[in-house]
């Protein structure tokens, strides 16, 4: 296409828009609406898979022992764990490390609680990493009757309860998706539909001095492009400025808690998002409102 | 230039508007197609311009077959005439000069072929002064004139009028065919169709007269004469 008549479709596609205020606004609510949604989905099934990351690389056997459980007893559990085949490796936390800890977790002011006691009633305890992440449930059996061991936990649920509900997530959002953007994709081309109407004098005048089928539909793919690429930066801006809003006081909140929490939730930084949604934007929206468009003037401008 | 063959036009309707029409037009000719309204002048212009397609027969203009064409070929095949019609036809948000403009535009001219042929063309009509005059301001002659340069603008080896007198007073209506007169006579094939009985008794050209859908006289240096019926 040359300069000028590309110049010439664009001036049109504005000029489409400007005599159709009211639809393309409708139009470009719907579009950014569409993206908002999308945006939300998003950002949720991120923050979830970046958590569950978290959560991957925690061990994924936590195990305490009876605190009044002798040095024979606590020595047997130690070879127990050294020479069982499904563990690739554990941490022992001491009765010393369980004390700080604790400490740790009353801080300061509650320590005094602690004053005049030994560590004597604290647990043995074991961080424990297997080889297959799958053997959790049944390593977990297994310690259970070893004797002298209290506790036996692993995050190895939550793990599988998180991917299934990232997977809901995920099912859900496209589905909600798509239907919001057949939505869309129906508003615009209804709008096109009222431009086309509006210039079907036009069209017959263009056709008649020869203008091509091309030319005369590229003035209404650009009106659609243009709604299309409006919504996009309108909704970008909306969900970025709340998210970001969202994950300055979220994040704060749970820094305040997360000593006394195994496995906190942080949540990934708009920064971290934004060029991927900006992207994933202005991709969606230009297909819904080149779709829309290309749909109506189908419909519309065969002879 | 025009040729038709054994041509015949039903509408999907049922209506049949020509029935078998052979025709032949040479290049430069001056012709005038008249009959009463109803009996078919604008089918067959609508088949030569390819707004609509023979039912059965053979259609050719300017080295185009019509029949086989393909949607695709049909705006350059256009490219190639001129056409106006009775209302006119012009864009009323552009200006004379933008109205003619625009059919060079849509052939992807350049702004200089623009710049060219554009004040050629209203020259051409006697328009050059109302350059940025909208439609609306200007007189049904002047409008048919503008809508002449638009089909001329781009050098069409024929031009094709569908009554284009027929919104137009007596005197309005002798200047415009004047006009195609003076176009035919730098070598564009002309083709109009008319009722106007004086101008063409007067002008003295060919014509080709059409009762109910049929050629049923055709001379050079014709004259309009009843054909027993109303016109
Ligand atoms: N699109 C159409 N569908 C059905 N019938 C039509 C159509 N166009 C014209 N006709 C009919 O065809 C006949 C010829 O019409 P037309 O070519 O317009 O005549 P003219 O231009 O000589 O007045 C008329 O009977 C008219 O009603
Ligand atoms: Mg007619």
């Amino acid at each position: 296409m040359k300069a000028e008549t590309a110049k010439y479709m664009l001036t049109e596609g504005v000029t489409n828009i400007n005599r159709n205020k009211l639809m393309s606004l409708a139009s470009v609510s719907i579009v950014a609406a569409t993206l908002q949604v999308f945006g939300i989905f998003y950002i949720c099934v991120v923050n979830i898979a970046a958590n569950t990351a978290v959560l991957r690389d925690e061990p994924e056997i936590y195990m305490e022992c009876y605190p009044n459980a002798d040095a024979k007893t606590l020595e047997a559990v130690e070879k127990y764990l050294q020479q069982e085949e499904r563990i690739a490796l554990y941490e022992k936390l001491t009765k010393a490390d369980a004390m700080a800890r604790l400490k740790e977790i009353l801080g300061e002011k509650d320590s005094s609680i602690l004053e005049g006691l030994d560590e004597s009633f604290l647990p043995v305890a074991y961080r424990i990493k297997l080889n297959d992440p799958e053997d959790s449930q049944n390593m977990a059996d297994d310690l259970r009757k070893v004797t002298g061991v209290e506790i036996v936990e692993f995050s190895g649920d939550t793990i599988s309860f998180r991917i299934r509900i990232l997977s809901w997530i995920q099912a859900a959002s496209a589905i909600m998706i798509l239907i919001l953007m057949l939505n869309s994709i129906l508003i615009i081309s209804n709008t096109i539909k009222i431009t086309v109407f509006a210039r079907r004098k036009e069209i017959g005048i263009m056709k008649h001095i020869g203008a091509t089928d091309w030319f005369i539909r590229w003035p209404f793919l650009v009106e659609g492009a243009i709604i299309g690429l409006l919504g996009a930066i309108a909704s970008f801006f909306v969900v970025t400025y709340a998210y970001s809003v969202i994950v300055t006081r979220f994040n704060t909140d749970m820094q305040l808690i997360s000593s006394q929490v195994f496995n906190f939730i942080s949540l990934v930084k708009p920064g971290q998002i934004a060029l991927k949604l900006l992207l994933s934007y202005v991709i969606i929206g230009e297909a819904i409102g080149i779709l829309g468009s290309y749909i109506s003037i189908r419909k519309h401008l065969v002879e | 230039m025009i040729l038709f063959t054994g041509v015949n036009k039903k509408y999907a309707d049922g209506t049949v508007a020509l029935r078998n029409i052979n025709l032949k037009i040479e290049k430069g000719e001056f012709v005038f197609l008249i009959g009463a309204s109803g009996c078919g002048k604008s089918s067959l212009i609508k088949l030569l311009i390819k707004e609509e397609d023979a039912t059965s027969g053979l259609v050719r203009v300017n080295g185009y077959d019509l029949s086989g064409m393909s949607a695709k070929a049909v705006p350059f095949f256009r490219r190639s005439l001129g056409i106006v019609f009775q209302d006119f036809r012009l864009l009323n948000n552009k200006t004379v000069f933008e109205n003619i403009a625009f059919a060079l535009r849509v052939t992807g001219a350049s702004p200089k072929t623009i710049r060219r042929h554009v004040p050629m063309a209203m020259a051409m009509v006697g328009l050059t002064k109302k350059a940025d005059a909208y439609p609306g301001q200007l007189s049904g002659g002047e409008q048919q004139r503008v809508a002449i340069a638009r089909a001329i603008a781009n050098n069409p080896v024929l031009l094709i009028a569908d009554e284009p007198t027929g919104n137009l007073d007596p005197d309005n209506s002798w200047e415009i065919m004047r006009l195609l007169q003076e176009i035919n006579s730098i070598g564009t094939t002309v083709l109009v169709a008319t009722h106007e009985r004086a101008i063409v008794n007067a002008m003295s050209q060919r014509v080709i007269a059409i009762s109910d859908g049929r050629i049923i006289r055709d001379e050079r240096k014709g004259i309009y004469e009843d054909e027993g019926r109303n016109s």
